[in-house]
């Protein structure tokens, strides 16, 4: 078999460096890797939703672990990441207009809301009544519980960087790009709250 | 889901909810409103029964 031949390179070439980017698609690089990153966030949550329907439904084990879950306080929780849903939206429709007193104010309290929401979700967890060697129900629930809190945690320190850049006058109509995908990670991780809930607390 | 946009791959069509902080707080409000449905059930099918 005769080997192929290399093409030898043109005589004129005189381009140095990698090649231009090619995309292949109208998705901007940034926000098609924040996509990607969420895709693998779901599917990582969604074995944890795996154990957890396992655990209430086919080994049988007592739901909820403990005396009960506090209903009042996962509910608190949701309505205050909700609302630091609404604060972020608020924060980004600032940004592409241009109002720096919106864009501080938004990007402020969203951290806040965020912070309060982890602050709660400690105190019930040293005041829960149970702790993750209690059983397999409660090792789940603290397991799926503290998974969504990381990712809040996680949030937050992307948030504390887009405040950052903000009060810098880094953000703008013209370059918001560095707060929408911070945005749509929150986002992502509001919705999620909402699935842990449900099937958590309230079903 | 809407129709394909010149250039884009099909499958980024199932990641339109997700496209920009718009799609997203909007999926967010749709997610809530879908659960908070799903929870008044449960809550009055316990009531219930």
């Amino acid at each position: 078999m005769e080997a192929a031949a290399i093409p030898a390179p043109a005589a004129h070439d005189d381009h140095h460096g990698p090649p231009a980017p090619h995309y292949s698609s109208r998705v901007a690089p940034e926000v098609l890797g924040i996509l990607l990153f969420i895709v693998s966030e779901a599917m990582l949550f969604g074995a944890f939703f795996a154990a957890l329907f396992f655990i209430r439904v086919v080994s049988g084990d007592q739901w909820p672990p403990g005396d009960g879950l506090p209903v009042a306080v996962g509910a608190t929780n949701a309505v205050i990441l909700l609302s630091s849903s609404v604060t972020m939206h608020w924060t980004d429709l600032s940004a592409r207009r241009g109002n720096v007193l919106g864009m501080r104010t938004g990007i402020v309290t969203t951290f806040l809301l965020g912070a309060t929401f982890l602050f709660i979700q400690i105190n019930e967890y040293l005041n829960v009544g149970f702790t993750p060697k209690t059983s397999a129900s409660a090792s789940i629930f603290f397991g799926l519980t503290g998974l969504h809190g990381t990712h809040v945690l996680i949030g937050l320190l992307l948030l504390a960087i887009s405040a950052y850049r903000i009060f810098k006058g880094q953000v703008g109509p013209e370059s918001h790009r560095g707060l929408e995908i911070p945005g749509i990670y929150w986002h992502f991780v509001d919705v999620m709250w909402i699935f842990v809930f449900t099937t958590v607390y309230v079903l | 889901m809407g129709r394909r946009e010149s250039g884009e791959p099909g499958w980024m069509r199932l990641l339109r909810p997700l496209r920009s902080e718009d799609a997203a707080f909007r999926m967010v409000l749709w997610v809530a409103a879908a659960f908070a449905a799903l929870a008044a059930v449960v809550l009055l099918v316990r009531a219930v029964a």
